[in-house]
């Protein structure tokens, strides 16, 4: 079960990067994505230690694919993400989104 | 360079080094994009980084669980003094001498175990709570048996603590302390002494749910 609490910055991206690979969803894409679109080195070790996270909060989900010999033999991992994640993704989003609609009013604010 | 072969070292060291093992999913992926043409340095770099989180998730996890094992065997004493002054309320003794020898002795023993093995799976038990999935995950036998074992454990422990309070008597004689509160604060050497073997015990109980927590998701993987 889903706890309340928003996803971090980093999680999040993998949620969305999950997603948007979908049925292709594994460390290896994941972390080619999120370096494409940060621009910078990603550790895969750290994408799967955040996956890990998420699926021990029930946020996505895993299952082993057939070990292929290009990978010494070992099977890739697929990710999916569940509703409960699909439903935090949107709740942080939402929360982001009306934070940075704040921005302006703040600066008036301010200035 | 051998592009089917990633360098030895850091395969070695993701395979055997990596507190809690590392994801055979993990170092697939590694050595995919290694064949795939990313470079040694990157390899090392990615092993470098595994490693380090495995580290800090060993130090969270292990420490956290010596931190709480410490913390609650210090109390120990406060709880064996609690029990004692119970007893002395209750006259037990003068209830012992009405059962005849040996059951008595064996009574009075059991329910010493008793209250101590109560204290510490008190513990392990408030330590268990705000992780209430790993604990599920492990399923009820094999935290009995991790319960039972510390039993045994504790068994030992105070075994081995009585044989060095009857070799060095001198080392660990002092004045008694007269309330709960003074037996917390009381950091004398055989005060400490004799919290080890509630912390020993303490941790053994502990270790299938440390274990669990620093397995994750490779239990699924093997």
């Amino acid at each position: 079960m889903a706890d309340r609490s928003y996803l971090g910055e980093f999680e999040l991206m993998i949620l969305l990067a999950v997603l948007q690979l979908g049925e292709e969803a594994y460390g290896v894409p994941i972390a080619r994505l999120l370096e494409a679109h940060r621009g910078r080195d990603v550790s895969i070790g750290s994408v799967y230690a955040a996956l890990e996270r998420m699926e021990t909060k029930g946020l996505v989900s895993s299952s082993l694919g057939d070990p292929t010999p290009e990978r010494g033999g070992k099977a890739k991992r697929y990710f999916q993400v569940t509703d409960a994640g699909l439903r935090q993704a949107h709740e942080t989003r939402k929360v982001l989104t009306s934070l940075w609609h704040q921005l302006p009013a703040l600066k008036r604010r301010c200035a | 360079m051998n592009r089917d072969h990633p360098p030895t070292i850091p395969t070695w060291i993701l395979e055997h080094c990596t507190p809690g093992g590392s994801d055979s999913a993990l170092r697939g992926d590694l050595l995919e994009e290694f064949r795939g043409g990313r470079s040694v340095a990157w390899y090392w770099r990615q092993t470098l980084a595994v490693l380090a989180l495995g580290c800090r998730r060993a130090v969270r996890v292990y420490g956290a669980a010596l931190l709480f094992a410490a913390l609650w065997s210090m109390l120990a004493p406060a709880w064996l003094h609690l029990v004692s002054e119970l007893r002395l309320r209750m006259d037990f003794a003068g209830q012992m001498r009405q059962i005849d020898w040996p059951w008595s002795n064996l009574f009075d023993l059991s329910l010493s175990l008793a209250s101590v093995m109560f204290f510490i799976w008190a513990g392990a038990v408030l330590y268990l709570l705000p992780q209430l999935g790993i604990a599920r995950s492990l399923g009820l036998g094999r935290l009995s048996r991790g319960f039972l074992w510390s039993t045994q454990m504790f068994i030992s422990a105070y075994g081995a603590l009585v044989l060095l309070l009857v070799l060095f008597p001198t080392h660990f004689a002092g004045p008694p302390t007269l309330t709960a509160f003074g037996e917390i604060t009381d950091f004398r050497a055989d005060s400490l002494v004799r919290r080890i073997p509630f912390l020993l015990t303490l941790l053994c109980a502990l270790w299938p749910a440390t274990r669990r927590a620093m397995s994750g998701r490779k239990r699924t993987a093997a």
